[in-house]
């Protein structure tokens, strides 16, 4: 069972952990600051970037009067706009990360707002959007820590998905809403409704220019196929169920067949250059936070 | 077929508890899975089970069911379709006699037979009963007809073997009546056949013979015994028999000992079917115990005949009351007797004394007088009486009479010669009836009385002076076997040996005689129960559980591998 109460959620436990956490992050990301993300909009930074004829409206504060001076013509001096980083957290709310202990979308949400908390302290634009979650509004692109404490109360809220529509139409549903380009974290289990479901939404994302890196967490029961027995599987998606035997036999077939899986993601993800932490649940969610920016993949 | 607990079919109520039990057991657990996809790939491997995986709950349950229905019919106990579920009332009969107790491997006849008297018991249903007796003579009923087995145990754990041969008629006629006359073959006579004495065919052809015990060869002391001499007081003689009856000769030797001191050793060798005998003389007065011993023979199954021990009394002294006046002959007589003691008692002495000093005396002899009825008890001799009295009536004086026949037999006149015997006279009696006459005088007695189990007295109708008889050899021979005889125990003893006919171990049971049920198990004749029913209970129960544990564990091994 989910939990909705942010106090639950984000005990002040794991909030304090945060906190030092993003203390320390300012030495890991030292001259990765906010003036050195250049763009190609332009903008009021120190560096130059071209000149274009004055126009009627424009700011005649950046008249160059010199160059007014030497070609008797009125130009503009324009400068690179630094801009913000959008940080788009996908967060995987589908039915099957209802599952475990801890529970998967938990876990998935308290990495949600630790990446949000380091993103908000880096002055980066967070956006939290709940993959599956219709109806269900994602949170707009905000910047500063002011917005960390309303953040957690929307992750808090955020609830899990009946819906079985498959990851690469989601996946290409949010990329049809042109998101700003930037880096795209996308949380979740990585169970697709067939094994290539996860791969072609991966595709989406990186067809979209976005910056990726995919935190898959996993559950340590799922990569077993259980204990000796007789069992109904019933799917936490689709509901589907189905009888199984299951022996020596079948459990080491099912431990082949996870473990092929978690390669194909990870080798794809290292083909295309991809960040991917495969996360166990029972790492807390802070160490598994400062794995990724040791590992320095995707936070900057 | 018939059910000796047939209230046992009521367990199979406990099928519907099972079958609930295994419809809840066989139910599916549910388990969520966050994804199927790897299932599904394992789809076909998980379809493709063969026959048995899929049919092996129903074959699981279809074992459980069939236990449980084996469970109830060793429970209900059945009977074969020949056999009747009326009540039997067994009259068991067990020889108790000494051949029984020849080893048989490791135990001896007597524990095989007391075995199967023990398992027959096991198999009685709960509305049989039986009674036990023991063959000996007379019959010992060990326990009367009942039901409960504790009880009919007990009574076989009390019978015990005897030591002499036994006679097994009066038990089997006695259990024949027990067992009525319509049921006959419900007498069973557990036995090795070793009878002296065989019961009459007709008998034995009604009633049913468990036989145990192999004819085995052996040789054992048949007769062991000792008397004394019954002409010379002191002498002793000792006999011993052995005899061989097996189909190879043996060799050994025979040991005597007299208060445990060897006095002999004699090497024996005996053919098949030989006897050997031996008789010792000796001269003692004193109490001693002999016993005889074989020793050195090859592998013998009998142990109860290798030994005897036979004890000899010391010669017992007799008190002899002379009522008479002081006479020279008899005094002389008696003086030359071995422990005698004599005393002479006048005739005013006999009233004078008391009756416990007269009932010690062994024998009394008047002389010239005679007893009074209150005495006549006790053995007399009445020597020239004079009077009538309990032993007749006077009748005449006869003058030279001659002796024409006299008995020549019996204990009081053994080697008593009178033929040559003269007499002046003689008071001839009318003898009272049941009195004897020893002497006579054709057709007149001389002599007479009473000298036998029940009453011992004897009159000489004459004075010893007015004849030759205390000058003759007659005289004294006759008042030494009347001491003699009166030496009560002093007969031939015999040692406790089995016998004759139990050394020789044969069984005098030949095919064709009784109903007889050979073999150990002694359980395979149309009477006897099935097999299974000789297994105790809690076996049935143990080899189940075995089976259905053994069952099932395969059953899940095959489940949970490949």
């Amino acid at each position: 069972m989910i939990s909705t109460d942010a106090d639950e959620l984000f005990d002040s436990k794991l909030l304090k952990r945060l906190e030092s956490l993003s203390l320390a992050t300012r030495h890991l990301v030292k001259g990765k600051q906010r003036s050195e993300r250049r763009s190609h909009q332009r903008g009021s930074s120190i560096e130059f970037a071209e000149y274009r004829p004055f126009v009627t409206g424009d700011d005649w504060r950046y008249i160059d009067w010199n160059a007014f001076a030497r070609w008797r013509q009125l130009v503009l001096k324009l400068f690179i706009e630094e801009e913000d980083l959008y940080v788009h957290l996908l967060l995987d709310s589908s039915a099957s990360m209802d599952f475990g202990h801890p529970v998967k979308f938990d876990y998935s949400r308290q990495i949600a707002a630790g990446l949000a908390f380091l993103a908000l302290a880096n002055l980066d634009r967070v956006a939290v959007i709940p993959m599956g979650s219709e109806g269900w509004l994602e949170w707009q692109p905000a910047r500063g820590r002011h917005r960390f404490l309303p953040l957690l109360r929307y992750l808090a809220r955020c609830p899990i998905s009946q819906s079985t529509v498959s990851m690469k139409k989601l996946m290409s549903s949010w990329c049809a809403s042109k998101p700003k380009r930037g880096l795209t974290i996308w949380i979740s289990d990585l169970w697709g409704s067939d094994l290539k479901d996860a791969l072609q939404a991966l595709d989406r994302l990186r067809y979209s220019k976005q910056e990726i890196a995919v935190i898959q967490i996993m559950d340590p029961t799922e990569s077993e196929a259980g204990e000796v027995g007789e069992y109904e599987l019933s799917d936490c998606e689709t509901n589907e169920r189905r009888k199984v035997i299951v022996d020596a036999a079948l459990i080491r077939e099912y431990r082949r067949r996870h473990s092929s899986y978690q390669e194909e993601i990870q080798r794809y993800c290292h083909r295309y250059q991809i960040s991917l932490i495969q996360a166990d649940t029972r790492v807390s969610v802070p160490d598994l936070l400062m794995k990724s920016l040791m590992k320095g993949g995707f936070v900057r | 077929m018939n059910f000796m607990w047939p209230s046992a079919w009521f367990a199979l109520w406990l099928a519907i508890p099972l079958i609930l039990f295994y419809l809840i057991r066989s139910r599916l657990r549910t388990k969520a899975a966050t994804t199927l996809l790897f299932w599904n790939q394992l789809s076909p491997k998980v379809h493709n089970s063969p026959l048995w995986r899929r049919l092996r709950k129903w074959l699981s349950l279809l074992l459980q069911i069939l236990f449980l229905l084996l469970l109830i019919l060793a429970l209900s106990r059945p009977l074969p379709w020949w056999q009747s579920s009326e009540k039997q009332s067994l009259v068991l009969v067990l020889d108790p006699s000494p051949s029984m107790a020849a080893r048989e491997g490791n135990t001896t006849r007597w524990e095989n037979a007391r075995k199967l008297v023990d398992r027959r018991i096991t198999q009685m249903r709960f509305f049989d009963e039986a009674a036990l007796i023991l063959a000996t003579d007379p019959p010992q009923v060990l326990s009367g007809l009942t039901s409960r087995k504790s009880l009919l145990r007990d009574a076989l754990e009390s019978a015990e073997l005897t030591i002499a041969d036994q006679d097994v008629r009066p038990a089997l006629e006695l259990a024949s009546d027990l067992a009525g006359e319509e049921h006959p073959d419900q007498v069973v006579l557990f036995t090795d056949g070793v009878w002296d004495s065989k019961p009459d065919k007709t008998l034995l052809e009604s009633i049913r013979i468990h036989q145990v015990g192999d004819a085995v060869g052996n040789t054992g002391i048949t007769i062991f015994a000792i008397r004394r001499s019954l002409v010379s007081s002191g002498d002793y003689h000792l006999i011993a028999e052995v005899e061989h009856s097996g189909d190879r000769p043996v060799s050994g030797s025979l040991e005597l000992f007299q208060d445990d001191r060897l006095i002999d050793a004699i090497p024996l060798g005996l053919k098949p079917g030989e006897v050997w005998k031996r008789q010792w003389e000796a001269r003692s007065q004193q109490k001693s115990r002999f016993t005889v011993r074989l020793e050195g023979f090859e592998t013998d199954d009998f142990l109860l005949d290798n030994q005897a021990e036979v004890e000899m009394n010391p010669l017992k002294t007799v008190r002899i009351d002379l009522v008479s006046e002081a006479t020279g002959f008899l005094e002389a007589v008696l003086n030359s007797l071995n422990q005698v003691e004599w005393r002479r008692i006048d005739r005013t002495g006999i009233s004078a004394e008391s009756t416990n000093t007269n009932a010690n005396a062994g024998l009394r002899i008047y002389y010239n007088s005679a007893p009074t009825d209150e005495y006549k008890d006790i053995p007399s001799l009445l020597i020239h009486p004079q009077t009538n009295g309990f032993w007749g009536v006077f009748q005449e004086t006869i003058d030279k009479p001659i002796v024409s026949d006299w008995k020549r037999e019996g204990d009081s006149m053994r080697f008593v010669d009178f033929s040559s015997i003269r007499l002046n006279k003689f008071s001839l009696y009318d003898p009272a009836p049941g009195n004897e006459v020893f002497v006579e005088s054709f057709g007149r007695p001389i002599i007479f009385g009473r000298w036998d189990e029940s009453r011992k007295w004897m009159v000489l109708p004459f004075d010893l002076t007015e004849s030759d008889l205390v000058l003759r050899t007659a005289f004294p021979i006759l008042i030494g076997n009347l001491v003699q005889s009166l030496r009560q125990g002093e007969e031939m003893m015999k040692a406790d040996l089995p016998g004759k006919s139990e050394s020789k171990l044969g069984s005098v049971l030949g095919t064709g005689i009784g109903q007889i049920d050979i073999g150990e198990t002694g359980n395979t004749g149309p009477q006897g129960l099935g097999w299974w029913t000789v297994i105790p209970l809690w076996w049935w129960f143990l080899i189940l559980g075995i089976v259905w544990i053994l069952s099932e564990w395969f059953l899940f091994t095959r489940r949970i591998t490949e």
